[in-house]
C-alpha cells in the first residue's frame, strides 16, 4: 500500500512502489486528464504538480511523492467547478486543438507562472514550455495564453498585498 | 443485404421519427473529397449502403443537439459543424451541443483531405434550415397565421404582429408533423452572424482545457482488461517461441496471448500488463521488411531517378528539342526526402468487446466505416451488430485512417468472447510499427533561355506507391467494393500521379494539384518502388514532397537566370488570380523585398491543396549551424470562411507540422526502425517556432479545404530562404540533414585543400 495526496485528498493505492504516478492517477484513481503520451519524460503529456513543481508523471515512481502534494488537470477547478484562471484563458484563446498534450501544456506553465509570481518572459516561456511537446502546433497561442495568465496573476498578487496592507 | 435500396443521392434529408417527443433529422453529408472519393461514393450509393452522417434532435426542453460522424481530431469540425446549424436554425453556438455520432453506419464515412467542414457547408445548413422551416409551420399552425409572419430568432419563433413567441421547445411537437421542406430556403452570405464572427469559442475548448476530454485510452468501463503487445523488432515478425511462465504469475495478470501480430500480455490493468511484459521471453523469426536499409533505398531511388521513369504521365511541347538548343542553360537538381511517422500525440489505442455474432468498438478514428467492415470482413459478424464508438482523437494526420490497431484489438477481443479488449500501443509501438509517409527521390531538369524565362522542366520522381498498402486494408474491409482498376488509380493519385489519365497531381489539375505553372516544355515521369513497408496518406499527402521540390526547383531557376522569383511566379501563374491574389496578399503583409541583415534570407513559395490556394513568406537563417526560422507570413484563400480562429489555428498548425520536417525522419536499418521515441525524431518545439502572421482572403465562394492546406509549401519557402541567406541550395529532407552534409563537405573540402592543416 502507498498512501498518496492528490487534488486535496488522501488516497491509498495497492500497487508495488516502483509503479510510475501517471498509471497510479489513470488507473487507480480515475484521474485520465493526465496523458501517456511517450512513456519517457520526452513530451510532457503527463505534466503534474508535484508540491507545486511540474512533474512528469510517467517517470516519477509512485514511492516518490508519497507524503508530498499531487496537483492534477481536475485539482484545478474550484470545489464549485469553476474553471481556474488558466483554464478560463486556454478557453478564450482557443488554444487547444486536438487537446491530448493540453492537460500537461496547463500544468506546466502554471508552475512557471507561480514559480516566478507572474513575472514571465519570452525566454522562459521558451526554456520551459519546450519540454511540452504539442504536434497540432498550438504553441503561439499557449505562449499568448501564458503571458495573459501571467498578468492575471500579477493582479492577483497585487490585489493581495494590497489586501495585507489594508488589514 | 437486408435493405438494399436505391437511393436519391438528392434526397438528403429524412425526418428519423418522434418517438420521444423530439425533432429529429437526419441528413446524408460526404466530406471527403480528396482523393476522388466522388467514385467510391458513388458506389457506396450504388449498392445502397447509405446512412444519415448527421443528425439533428431538437428536444421539448429546447435542448438541441447536434451528432455528426466526423471526427474531430483537432481540425475544428465539431465547431464548423456547430457555426453551420447556429447560422440557419437561428440559434447562438452556446446553445447548441455537438457530439461524435455513436453509432457509425456503413455509409463512407472518413474524416480526410481537409474537406470535411467545407463539405458540411450545404448539408448542415440545410438540415438546420429545413428544421427552422418546420418549426415556423408550427408556430404558424399554432397561432392560425401566415408562415410568413413568423420569424426566427435565436432559438424562438416570434409572431411580426404580436408580441407573440414561443421557443423551439415549446414547438416541437408540433414541428415534427410539419412536412420536411426538401429544399429549405438558406440565408443569403451578407445575413450571415454566426458564419465568419470573430470571439466564438470552440465548442471543444472547455473539455479540452479541463481534461474531461475523452480519448480512446481514456475508455474505462469494470471489467475492460488491457493488453500490452511485446514486437518483433522488424515488424511483421512471428513469436517462434514465448517463455511467459514468470510473467503469468505476476499480479493481475490474466493471460499471455501469442498471435499474429505479436505477444499481448492481458491484464486488468496497463501498467500491470506493462510491467509484467519484461518477465516474458520472446524469440522472434521473420519480418516484412527484413534486412531492408533505407540508407540503400535512397541509393537506389537517386541512381533510377537520373534514369528515365517508367511511367510518362504527362509531355507537353518538346522538351528533349529545349535540352539540346544552344544560346541556353540547363540545370539539374537532386531531390530526396525521408520515411515520416505520424507521431501522434495520443498513441494508437482501441478498445473492442467482440461476442460470437456481435461486436463493439470504442476507438479514435479517421475511418469509422472501415472500422465496421473490417470487423465485418474478417469476423463474419453482421453489419448490424457492429457498433463504432468514436472517442475524441489525440491526433490524426492520416495515421488514424489505418486500420491495423484495430484490426489487432479485434483479434485479441475475439480470443477473449465477452471480454473488453483495450490495447494501448507504445510510444515505441508507434514510431516503429508503421504507418508511413513513402520515401523517395527525384530528378529534376530545367532550361533556361539568354533572358532567364524557363523554357523547359523535366521531372523524374521515384516513390513508393501508396495504396497497395491501404490495398491490403481494403480487401479485409471492402473485398468486392473496390475494383482494381480503381485501387490502381487512387494509389497513383495519392502518391502524386495519376498514370491512365495522363494527369499528374504532383503539377496540375484536380483536386490534389500543387500548381499550375505554365510552362512551354515540360515532362513528368515516375517510377514506382516496391518495398514492404506499410506507407499511408500524412498531412497533405504527396504534397508534402511534391510541393516541396516544384517550389524550391523553380526558385533555383529563377536566381540562375538572374530573375526574381515573385516576378517569375506572377507570369507563370498569370491565367490564374487567386494564385496571384495569395502572391499580392503575402508580399504586402510581409517584409518581402526588403533589405534583411547579413545571415538572413527571405523564401516565398505559393501551392494549392484540397482547392484552397496560400502563400508564404519565410525569414530563415543559420545560427550556430541550425536552420532557424524566426517569422513566417502565411495568406491563404479558402473560399468562404467559417470560422477565422480555426482557420488562422489551422495555418498555424499545418505551418508548424510543416517546420517538424526540417529534422524529422524514420530511417530502418537491417529492418529494424531506428528512431524510437521523440528524442529521435525531433518535432518542432516551442523554442524553435516562428511567429506567424495568417492572412485570410475575403471571398464569397464556396468554402474550401483548411487542415492541411498551411503544410505543402513551408519547408519549399525554407529552403529558398536559407539560399538568399547563404547562396546554399537544400534539396534534400530533412533540410538539418542536407545543411550537416553541406557543413562536412565543406569541412572535408577544405581540409583536403590544406588550408586549415
Amino acid at each position: 500500500m502507498v498512501s498518496v495526496r492528490v487534488n486535496g485528498k488522501v488516497e491509498s493505492v495497492d500497487v508495488p512502489s516502483d509503479v510510475p504516478l501517471l498509471w497510479v492517477l489513470r488507473e487507480e484513481l480515475g484521474l485520465t486528464g493526465t496523458k501517456f503520451g511517450c512513456g519517457k519524460s520526452l513530451c510532457g503529456a503527463c505534466t503534474v504538480h508535484v508540491d507545486g513543481r511540474a512533474r512528469r508523471s510517467c517517470v516519477t515512481p509512485v514511492s516518490a511523492v508519497e507524503d508530498r502534494e499531487v496537483t492534477t488537470i481536475e485539482g484545478l477547478l474550484a470545489p464549485d467547478g469553476s474553471l481556474h484562471a488558466i483554464q478560463q484563458i486556454w478557453v478564450e484563446e482557443n488554444v487547444a486543438q486536438c487537446g491530448y498534450c493540453q492537460s500537461g501544456q496547463i500544468m506546466s506553465a502554471l508552475a512557471l507562472i507561480i514559480q516566478v509570481r507572474g513575472e514571465v518572459t519570452d525566454s522562459d516561456i521558451d526554456a520551459v514550455m519546450s519540454a511540452n511537446l504539442c504536434r497540432c502546433g498550438t504553441y503561439p497561442r499557449i505562449r499568448r495564453a501564458i503571458h495573459r495568465t501571467a498578468n492575471w496573476m500579477k493582479d492577483e498578487l497585487k490585489s493581495a498585498s494590497k489586501e495585507g496592507l489594508d488589514e | 443485404m437486408s435493405k438494399v435500396t436505391m437511393i436519391d443521392r438528392r434526397s438528403f434529408l429524412q425526418l428519423l421519427g418522434s418517438g420521444t417527443g423530439a425533432l429529429v433529422l437526419g441528413a446524408n453529408a460526404t466530406g471527403c473529397t480528396g482523393l476522388n472519393s466522388q467514385d467510391l461514393e458513388d458506389t457506396f450509393v450504388r449498392l445502397g449502403i447509405f446512412e444519415p452522417s448527421l443528425f439533428l434532435r431538437i428536444e421539448p426542453t429546447g435542448k438541441i443537439l447536434v451528432a455528426s460522424k466526423y471526427s474531430e481530431m483537432g481540425q475544428g469540425v465539431l465547431m464548423g459543424t456547430a457555426t453551420l446549424m447556429a447560422e440557419e436554425l437561428e440559434v447562438s453556438l452556446d446553445q447548441i451541443e455537438v457530439v461524435q455520432a455513436h453509432k457509425s453506419g456503413f455509409g463512407m464515412q472518413l474524416t480526410g483531405g481537409s474537406m470535411s467542414t467545407a463539405g458540411l457547408f450545404l448539408p448542415v445548413r440545410r438540415a438546420g434550415a429545413s428544421a427552422r422551416e418546420m418549426l415556423r409551420s408550427a408556430a404558424a399552425v399554432k397561432w392560425g397565421v401566415r408562415v410568413e409572419e413568423c420569424i426566427a430568432k435565436q432559438g424562438s419563433i416570434h409572431h411580426v404582429d404580436s408580441a407573440k413567441h414561443l421557443p423551439y421547445g415549446d414547438l416541437v411537437s408540433l414541428a415534427v408533423v410539419q412536412p420536411v421542406p426538401t429544399d429549405p430556403p438558406l440565408k443569403s452570405t451578407k445575413d450571415f452572424s454566426v458564419i465568419g464572427k470573430e470571439g466564438q469559442r470552440r465548442v471543444d475548448a472547455l473539455s479540452k482545457s479541463t481534461g474531461s476530454a475523452i480519448f480512446g485510452t481514456d475508455v474505462q468501463m469494470v471489467d475492460k482488461v488491457c493488453a500490452y503487445v511485446l514486437r518483433s523488432p522488424v515488424m511483421g515478425g512471428r513469436a517462434e517461441t514465448v517463455f511467459a511462465d514468470t510473467a503469468l504469475k505476476e499480479p493481475g495478470v490474466l493471460d499471455v496471448v501469442s498471435f499474429e501480430r505479436g505477444v499481448a500480455v492481458l491484464a486488468k490493468k496497463y501498467w500491470q500488463a506493462k510491467r509484467a511484459a519484461r518477465l516474458v521471453e520472446v524469440n522472434w523469426t521473420g519480418g516484412r521488411v527484413k534486412g531492408l536499409n533505407t540508407a540503400d533505398l535512397a541509393d537506389v531511388a537517386r541512381a533510377y531517378s537520373k534514369g528515365p521513369g517508367s511511367h510518362r504521365v504527362k509531355n507537353v511541347g518538346n522538351v528533349e528539342k529545349v535540352f539540346e538548343e544552344e544560346d541556353t542553360t540547363s540545370i539539374e537538381l537532386q531531390y530526396e526526402y525521408p520515411y515520416l511517422s505520424h507521431a501522434t500525440m495520443e498513441p494508437q489505442n482501441c478498445t473492442v468487446l467482440m461476442t460470437a455474432d456481435s461486436a463493439k468498438v470504442w476507438v479514435p478514428t479517421q475511418a469509422p466505416t472501415m472500422v465496421a467492415m473490417t470487423i465485418h470482413g474478417y469476423f463474419g459478424i453482421p453489419k448490424d451488430r457492429i457498433e463504432v464508438e468514436m472517442t475524441m482523437l489525440g491526433g490524426g494526420f492520416g495515421r488514424r485512417a489505418c486500420i491495423d490497431f484495430v484490426l489487432e484489438a479485434a483479434q485479441l477481443a475475439s480470443l477473449k468472447p465477452g471480454v473488453p479488449i483495450q490495447v494501448t500501443w507504445s510510444r515505441e509501438d508507434d514510431m516503429t510499427m508503421g504507418y508511413y509517409r513513402p520515401q523517395g527521390a527525384c530528378r529534376m531538369a530545367g532550361v533556361i533561355d539568354k533572358d532567364g524565362d524557363i523554357i523547359a522542366v523535366r521531372s523524374h520522381l521515384v516513390s513508393q506507391l501508396l495504396f497497395p498498402e491501404m490495398g491490403e486494408q481494403l480487401d479485409v474491409a471492402f473485398p468486392k467494393l473496390i475494383p482494381e482498376k480503381m485501387r490502381r488509380k487512387l494509389a497513383y493519385a495519392a502518391t502524386g500521379y495519376l498514370s491512365n489519365t495522363s494527369l499528374m497531381g504532383l503539377f496540375e489539375g484536380g483536386d490534389l494539384a500543387t500548381c499550375k505553372y505554365a510552362f512551354p516544355n515540360y515532362r513528368y515521369e515516375f517510377s514506382p518502388i516496391h518495398v514492404n513497408v506499410p506507407v499511408t496518406a500524412w498531412r497533405s499527402v504527396a504534397h508534402s514532397y511534391s510541393t516541396f521540390i516544384m517550389e524550391t526547383f523553380i526558385d533555383h531557376l529563377t536566381h540562375i537566370g538572374g530573375r526574381d522569383p515573385l516576378e517569375t511566379k506572377r507570369q507563370l501563374l498569370s491565367e490564374h488570380p487567386r494564385y496571384l491574389a495569395v502572391l499580392d496578399a503575402v508580399v504586402q503583409n510581409s517584409d518581402w523585398g526588403m533589405p534583411i541583415e547579413k545571415g538572413w534570407g527571405r523564401g516565398i513559395a505559393v501551392s494549392e491543396f484540397a482547392r484552397s490556394v496560400v502563400a508564404q513568406v519565410v525569414e530563415a537563417g543559420i545560427v550556430n549551424n541550425q536552420i532557424v526560422v524566426r517569422h513566417v507570413t502565411c495568406a491563404v484563400d479558402c473560399g468562404l470562411v467559417i470560422n477565422p480562429d480555426v482557420v488562422r489555428a489551422q495555418i498555424e498548425s499545418g505551418i508548424i507540422y510543416g517546420l517538424s520536417m526540417m529534422t524529422e525522419k524514420i530511417e530502418f536499418v537491417d529492418g529494424v526502425v531506428q528512431q524510437r521515441n521523440f528524442d529521435g525524431f525531433p518535432a518542432l518545439r516551442m523554442h524553435r517556432t516562428p511567429e506567424i502572421k495568417s492572412i485570410l482572403l475575403p471571398s464569397d465562394n464556396k468554402p474550401t479545404g483548411i487542415g492541411e492546406v498551411a503544410l505543402p509549401p513551408i519547408n519549399a519557402a525554407v529552403s529558398n530562404a536559407i539560399f538568399t541567406a547563404t547562396g546554399v541550395r537544400l534539396t534534400k529532407m530533412p533540410l538539418q540533414d542536407a545543411w550537416n552534409e553541406h557543413v562536412s563537405d565543406t569541412l572535408e573540402r577544405v581540409s583536403k585543400s590544406g588550408v586549415t592543416q
